[in-house]
């Protein structure tokens, strides 16, 4: 048994079901994120564990214990908001000692611990500021630091950087799994931004339609989509349609193109294609193989170390392929290339989005 | 500063102190050219102003408790769980702007009846007084309570252990006391000049003593207007004063 247990979760608003028996297994001190888009449910699979919701049906366990008798006070539970929540009337230091006291330790203990947290934060030069006069990445370290002096069974954190400007969002979610790391609290992390979640995860569940579509950690819900919305949610991708021209082929616009994937599948079967943009390589036209599509260059984006170049197909389909800037530079706007990838680097989806199976 | 806004405001200002410097020249007269403080020295030794006084002092320390008592819970009950009731309390605490005081207090005579502790006594005056204060009493505690993000506040306490309790006497309270103080001022406001309510049911609180003593010592009432002015001037000072200090409250900079 898992340290927390969500075991067949389901909650409905009015006839609207936002999760629709969603189960999840937490490993201690493993860092959990819940990444979807809006209205995909991880919010309220966030606020159930927190006890500010409860559950029209399944179970909820933590370090074996139900914790459905359970209210919010009582779990012992650290959590960061979205919206800053700081007490206004108190210092970031008495707003760290708030969860001590009320746990009745002794003051110099309550002194002693919060100044700790606070340092562990870095924040410990500014613990007689008030939350008016800190900026908001400061006022979510104090918010963080006042959940875990707590010591938390488990830490919640609901988008705790959505609010803050993108550098300080960066530096602070590397931050976030540090001190993670160093506390040793299992986490559960609700994001819409797959770059959060993605780099400080042990294990990404991507939701969808208040379900869990995936769950693994970042590489394979990154390289080995389990259906079409995972792989369309997570990185970009270009999606072409194409049918099985036989064991290890798929034939786009014309074009037969290996793809052992589609071994077993019967000739004729409609299929998409999703191929992300690094798996693309080049050729200038004129030596181009017979297994490669033809298009030409229409534009490309210069990120710095790599180019990302769009190639227009015949019928009207993009291709986005990202190269090194050195090598993208070979192609110019407008030069007529042929565009291939390796046969394994593609993921094949029925056409009802599931992905297929390889056999 | 153009001539026209410059007239515009000495004639503004004319306008309002005129009244009140000739109040204080008529508090000062005593018949003929004679001018000195013997009206104030007549009217600080009659005991119907300090009993007025205390009097209406008490009914104003009434009126603010059972205001914040009622209004308190359940504006942070609306706030927090059903904010579609905003709508309704809206209405409800303009009602007083609407229904008359004289409308008021005939519903009161005809309609109230209870124990003789409470009727027949100057306290009965307390509910049509909080009645009275509701409009302000209301905005000012409702604009105090908004300005917090009470669900993210209260969620954030109980996920650090808190009961309601701890709550709402550690994070909202203490957070609410601009609030607070500018509600209780403005009762007290309220309640010293009230005259309607406690004349019409006999009862001699400041405002009706005032008024008895226009009809019999012109002077002294023009002195006790002026000391009626400043006991409200010191209620909006600290209005003002205490609105100005913590504007900033839970804000990001």
């Amino acid at each position: 048994m898992g340290y927390l247990e969500i075991e067949d979760i389901s909650k409905r608003y009015g006839d609207r079901t936002v999760l629709n028996h969603v189960s999840l297994s937490l490993k201690p001190a493993e860092f959990v994120s819940l990444l979807g888009p809006s209205g995909c449910g991880k919010t309220t699979l966030l606020r159930l564990i927190a006890g500010f919701e409860t559950p029209d049906a399944g179970k909820l366990m933590l370090l074996s214990q139900d914790l459905a008798a359970i209210p919010a006070a009582q779990r012992n539970l650290g959590m960061v908001f979205q919206a800053y929540s700081l007490f206004p009337n108190m210092t970031a230091l008495d707003n760290v000692r708030f969860g001590l006291r009320i746990r009745k330790l002794g003051s110099k203990e309550q002194i002693l611990r919060a100044k700790d947290m606070l340092a562990l934060v870095g924040l410990a030069d500014h613990m007689h500021k008030f939350p008016s006069q800190m900026s908001g990445g400061q006022q979510q370290r104090v918010a963080l630091a006042r959940a875990l002096a707590i010591r938390p069974a488990l830490l919640l954190l609901d988008e705790p950087l959505s609010a803050l400007d993108a550098k300080v969002r960066v530096q602070l979610r590397d931050e976030i799994r540090n001190i993670q790391r160093e506390a040793g609290v299992a986490t559960v992390f609700v994001t819409h931004d797959q770059d959060e979640a993605l780099s400080i995860s042990d294990r990404v569940a991507v939701m969808h339609d208040g379900a869990i579509a995936q769950i693994g950690n970042a590489a394979s819900v990154y390289g080995a989509p389990e259906d079409i919305f995972v792989a369309r949610f997570i990185g970009i991708s270009t999606e072409l349609e194409g049918t099985v021209a036989g064991n290890n082929t798929v034939e786009i616009n014309g074009i037969a193109v290996p793809a052992p994937q589609a071994k077993g599948l019967p000739m004729g079967a409609a299929v998409r294609i999703l191929i992300r943009p690094e798996s693309v390589k080049l050729s200038p036209a004129n030596t181009m193989s017979n297994s490669a599509l033809a298009g030409h260059v229409t534009g490309e984006t210069f990120l710095g170390a790599t180019t990302q170049l769009k190639i227009a197909l015949p019928k009207g389909d993009t291709l986005i392929a990202t190269l090194p800037t050195i090598e993208a530079a070979k192609f110019p706007p407008m030069t007529p290339v042929g565009a291939t990838w390796a046969p394994e680097a593609s993921h094949l989806f029925h056409i009802d989005g599931r992905r297929v199976a390889i056999s | 500063m153009n001539l026209g806004k410059k007239l515009f405001l000495a004639l503004t200002a004319l306008y309002f102190t005129i009244p009140l410097v000739a109040t204080s020249l008529f508090s000062l007269w005593e018949g003929g050219n004679r001018y000195g403080f013997s009206g104030y020295i007549s009217l600080f030794h009659q005991d119907e102003l300090w009993t007025s006084l205390s009097l209406s002092f008490e009914l104003a320390i009434e009126t603010v408790f059972a205001s914040l008592v009622l209004l308190v819970p359940a504006i942070f009950w609306m706030h927090l769980r059903s904010p579609r009731l905003k709508a309704l309390f809206d209405v409800i605490s303009a009602l007083p702007f609407v229904v008359p005081p004289i409308v008021l207090i005939a519903g009161m005579s005809a309609l109230y009846t209870g124990p003789d502790w409470l009727i027949s006594t100057p306290h009965y005056l307390v509910i049509p007084y909080v009645v009275m204060a509701l409009p302000y009493t209301y905005r000012t505690l409702d604009v105090g309570l908004a300005a917090l993000d009470l669900k993210t506040l209260s969620e954030a306490a109980q996920s650090l252990g808190a009961g309601w309790w701890a709550l709402i006497f550690r994070v909202v309270l203490p957070n609410l006391t601009t609030a607070l103080i500018g509600a209780t001022l403005l009762c007290i406001a309220i309640t010293m000049g009230e005259f309607t309510f406690a004349n019409i049911l006999l009862f001699k609180t400041f405002a009706v003593f005032i008024a008895q003593i226009g009809q019999s010592n012109p002077t002294e009432a023009a002195a006790l207007t002026l000391l009626s002015f400043l006991i409200t001037w010191i209620a909006m000072m600290g209005v003002l004063l205490t609105g100005r200090g913590r504007a900033e409250i839970g804000g990001t900079r």
